[in-house]
């Protein structure tokens, strides 16, 4: 029974009329329900079939977040095929290495801009492209081309051809092929199987009691593995409705429409929400942020004597509730949060700050800690747990133990290995156990504790501790502050790249009558410099407190002239920053930073204008 | 996309205002399908020779004629029934109304149900008010207007308003289309993305355009024919290198003693 096709029958046969799938199209949600998925995923499956597609085809699907592309995944999987989620922003070099190191021979594409993509790729192997919007598709004369709608017309629906496939489905079959991030190390084609997705989905859904009547939103892009397990595997598992944003500007909007009572975010997408809120009351009223403020003190005072443990007064409750009632009730209404029970968050560490926020206005927002290798999840916090260190424990049937400091973990939803590379197969999965590269503790409890990757904590030159990730962490926290890197591994001191945000940085400069062209003008700005070094100044006061980071007190910094980018490769999808790719690429800087020099001057690969960044001393 | 046949035809017209003469003699045809861009320094006659077209003036003397019918004296809500639309240098939006709303209003001359109909929602209002809307919302996902369907038009930076104007014109379904600068005040970016709609607009609708343009690149990008005025006469008409090889044409851009 644990594959996602006997998965679709069973929600077809007992919830036919639930909705399966919403997607906002021209403006209206468009509703597929279960029955109707079914039906789609039989024409589907047998056009796919004639098409060649068969058991172990990997088939490519490059687009946005639709419910054709959720109903493709479905046909492939039926017919024993692969699903190889591909980012819809890839392009040239990046897009053709993903396309190879899965094998794609057929790929359903979303319109032109896609098929061009892929037609820009030149030779490569793939022998079939389908795409879904005709337009501007008239004049391509492309034999490999061909019209997703058109290719599906006088084909019958036939639930006993999906029945008859189901015979042939084995749970151990491989799902999906994903990317891992590569935050770290080069990309590598993971391969999941059915059952480990299912598991961990079942997993999630069985703890935290996630039944049909929930709704998610599916807006994270489909080659990032936490959208395959947290929207697709959790609807397939509970028959929970999918809701797919109209576009990428929209997502917000949209989920006030929808109001989800399950979302599954990065670290930058509360962040988002947090800065989003504060940038909204720093442009207030004077009466109005004095009331904000008032409630948001009286809410953190409560929260955090929850994670200390300790006990509230009666006043401080009564204020709590009040606040809660008056001000954050209308708050999580305006965000389309009301109806959310359960926020995940995952893929990268989330600051305190952030985390205890959302805590405290009363959003139960859990940490997960999971790779592309552990089906995206490995451990779930609960509710109780309010210290935003812990990821909490492992989920059902998953163990996790440190070796050398270094995090293993061996469950059902481990993967079957790295797709076509037994030996980096075997690099990764010891004795069943497979490596994640981090460093991490389990404390008293059984929680998980995540340090940041192995390869980056190392040694300053003179011998002291250095944790990048957790001073990026710190560093983050920082609302002005979207985007930071710490170099110093073998230095005598660190030193930061950070990027400031845009909007709210803006927001503070036209309250201070600052003068700035735009966003390049603006991060150099004397004023905007001053800003970063005081919180860094902060965090260095931090950093001292505690005599095992007190050497890694931060002595120089730069704030880039614009935000790392997804087109430059320098962040993941999922936004997470990719140190090694921003070492790489900025590596003159760094140098800058570890002289004397006030300013350097270089030319942006980007867009190819030069930029002067001052170089700022704490 | 050019097919040939002329779609609009401008006949030796001369506009005056008082004794200043606007347009001097000008002539040029517009061939269906095409991108037309319409060029001169500043006080040319360009945007009085666009006003003359859709009717908002009326020439002293000349003819105007679009898809074969004399259109010179009619007026300018006569002349959009034929499938005239057209942007404006300063934007002419309705401020306070949402970007949806003001795009709906595109759609007025197409109504043919009456105010009873609809203030009852009955009849003929009710279709049509599903239909419109399904035009309307065919442009927004076209012109990306998505994210800010509901946000008032005044709260909206200049460039994002011209856009929403160049919606307003598509959804008349017009088969020509006058744009007067649409890309005055843009940055590069939104000039880029404006001159890709321009494109997509012709190819995909089959769509004429006339426009008035000051960038120079962009009009030797996108257009298939320019015409060239200076003092309210023509100097230059024919394809883009013809133009830009016009010994008259380079006079007027970099200046000589008149």
């Amino acid at each position: 029974m644990d594959t996602f096709l006997a998965l679709l029958l069973e929600q077809a046969r007992k919830n036919p009329d639930h909705p399966a799938l919403r997607t906002k199209c021209l403006g209206i949600w468009d509703t597929t329900t279960w029955g109707q998925a079914c039906d789609q995923v039989s024409v589907l499956a047998q056009m796919l079939s004639q098409q060649g597609v068969g058991a172990g085809t990997p088939f490519g699907v490059f687009g946005p977040n639709r419910t054709e592309m959720y109903l493709t995944y479905l046909a492939v999987h039926s017919l024993g095929g692969i699903v190889v989620p591909i980012d819809s922003n890839l392009f040239g070099e990046d897009l053709k290495r993903q396309v190879h190191s899965s094998d794609v021979e057929h790929i359903l594409s979303f319109e032109q801009q896609h098929v061009d993509a892929l037609l820009e790729c030149g030779q490569t192997c793939v022998k079939r492209i389908l795409y879904i919007n005709r337009r501007g598709m008239e004049n391509y004369a492309q034999p490999e081309l061909m019209s997703f709608p058109e290719s599906l017309e006088g084909i019958e629906a036939s639930t006993a051809f999906l029945e008859q496939m189901e015979g042939q489905r084995d749970p151990g079959e491989t799902a999906t092929i994903l990317l891992t991030s590569g935050t770290g190390r080069a990309e590598r084609p993971v391969e999941l199987s059915h059952g480990a997705l299912i598991s961990t989905a079942r997993s999630i859904a069985r703890r935290e009691r996630i039944t049909k009547k929930d709704s998610l939103l599916a807006y994270l892009p489909l080659s990032v593995s936490s959208d395959f397990l947290f929207s697709f595997s959790l609807s397939m598992v509970t028959g929970c409705t999918m809701n797919c944003p109209e576009s990428d500007d929209t997502v917000l909007e949209n989920m006030q429409e929808i109001g989800p009572t399950i979302l599954f975010g990065p670290p930058y997408v509360y962040k988002y929400i947090y800065t989003h809120a504060s940038n909204r009351i720093e442009s207030a009223k004077t009466f109005d942020t004095k009331i904000y403020k008032a409630a948001l003190q009286a809410v953190m005072t409560v929260a955090s004597h929850r994670a200390e443990g300790g006990k509230a007064t009666f006043t401080d409750w009564l204020r709590f509730m009040f606040a809660r009632a008056t001000t954050f009730s209308p708050f999580c209404n305006i965000y389309g949060l009301s109806r959310l029970r359960l926020a995940l968050t995952g893929g990268d560490a989330i600051s305190p700050e952030v985390f205890n926020f959302f805590r405290a206005i009363g959003i139960d927002l859990r940490e997960t800690y999971g790779q592309v290798e552990g089906c995206a999840c490995v451990t779930l916090q609960s509710s109780e747990d309010w210290n935003s260190d812990s990821v909490g424990q492992p989920l059902d049937d998953t163990e996790v133990r440190i070796e050398d400091g270094e995090i293993w973990f061996r469950g059902p939803g481990q993967m079957k290995g790295i797709y076509k590379n037994p030996e980096a197969t075997a690099d990764s999965i010891k004795d069943g156990w497979v490596r994640t590269h981090d460093a991490g503790h389990l404390d008293d409890q059984g929680r998980l504790h995540v340090h940041g990757q192995i390869a980056r904590t190392g040694k300053l030159g003179d011998g002291g501790a250095f944790a990048p990730d957790m001073l990026e962490t710190l560093l983050r926290s920082f609302e002005y502050i979207k985007q930071a890197i710490v170099v110093g591994e073998g230095r005598d001191y660190p030193v930061t790249i950070v990027t400031v945000d845009g909007t709210i940085t803006r927001t503070w400069a036209d309250r201070r009558s600052l003068r700035y062209t735009g966003y390049a003008d603006l991060s150099a700005h004397a004023s905007v410099q001053e800003l970063v070094r005081e919180y860094i100044q902060t965090v260095n006061e931090r950093l001292a407190e505690d005599p095992e980071t007190s050497g890694m007190q931060l002595r120089r910094f730069a704030v880039l002239n614009r935000e790392f980018m997804a087109s430059a490769g320098e962040v993941t999808p999922t936004r997470k920053v990719r140190c090694h790719e921003v070492e790489e690429k900025h590596r003159g800087l760094i140098n800058a930073l570890y002289s004397d020099a006030l300013e350097y001057t270089y030319t942006d690969p980007v867009d190819e204008e030069p930029y002067t960044v001052p170089l700022g001393n704490v | 996309m050019a097919s040939g046949n002329s779609i609009l035809q401008i006949d030796d017209i001369n506009l005056a205002f008082g004794g200043v003469t606007a347009l001097n003699g000008i002539s040029f045809d517009v061939a269906e399908g095409e991108i037309c861009a319409v060029i001169g320094p500043n006080g040319a006659g360009k945007s009085s020779m666009l006003n003359v077209i859709n009717g908002v003036y009326v020439p002293q003397s000349g003819r105007v004629i679009f898809r074969g019918q004399d259109c010179t004296q009619m007026r300018p809500r006569q002349i959009a029934k034929l499938g005239m639309a057209r942007t404006f240098q300063n934007i002419g939006l309705f401020q306070g109304m949402t970007v949806l709303e003001n795009i709906l209003t595109g759609r007025s001359l197409k109504i043919r149900s009456t105010w009873i109909e609809q203030g009852l929602n009955i009849g003929r209002a009710r279709r049509e008010e599903v239909e419109n809307r399904a035009l309307v919302e065919e442009v927004i996902e076209f012109l990306h207007l998505q994210s800010i369907r509901k946000t008032p038009v005044g709260k909206l930076p200049y460039g994002l308003q011209k856009r929403v104007e160049l919606a307003r014109a598509l959804v008349a379904e017009p088969t020509l289309l006058l744009q007067d600068e649409p890309m005055t005040g843009m940055n590069l970016e939104e000039k880029k993305d404006m001159s890709c709609f321009a494109l997509e607009i012709n190819r995909e609708y089959g769509t004429t355009i006339v426009l008035i343009e000051h960038d120079m690149s962009v009009v030797m990008d996108i257009s298939d024919h320019v015409v060239v005025l200076d003092y309210g006469a023509k100097i230059g008409d024919g394809t883009p290198d013809e133009v830009k090889n016009n010994q008259e044409v380079i006079d007027a851009y970099l200046g000589v003693t008149h």
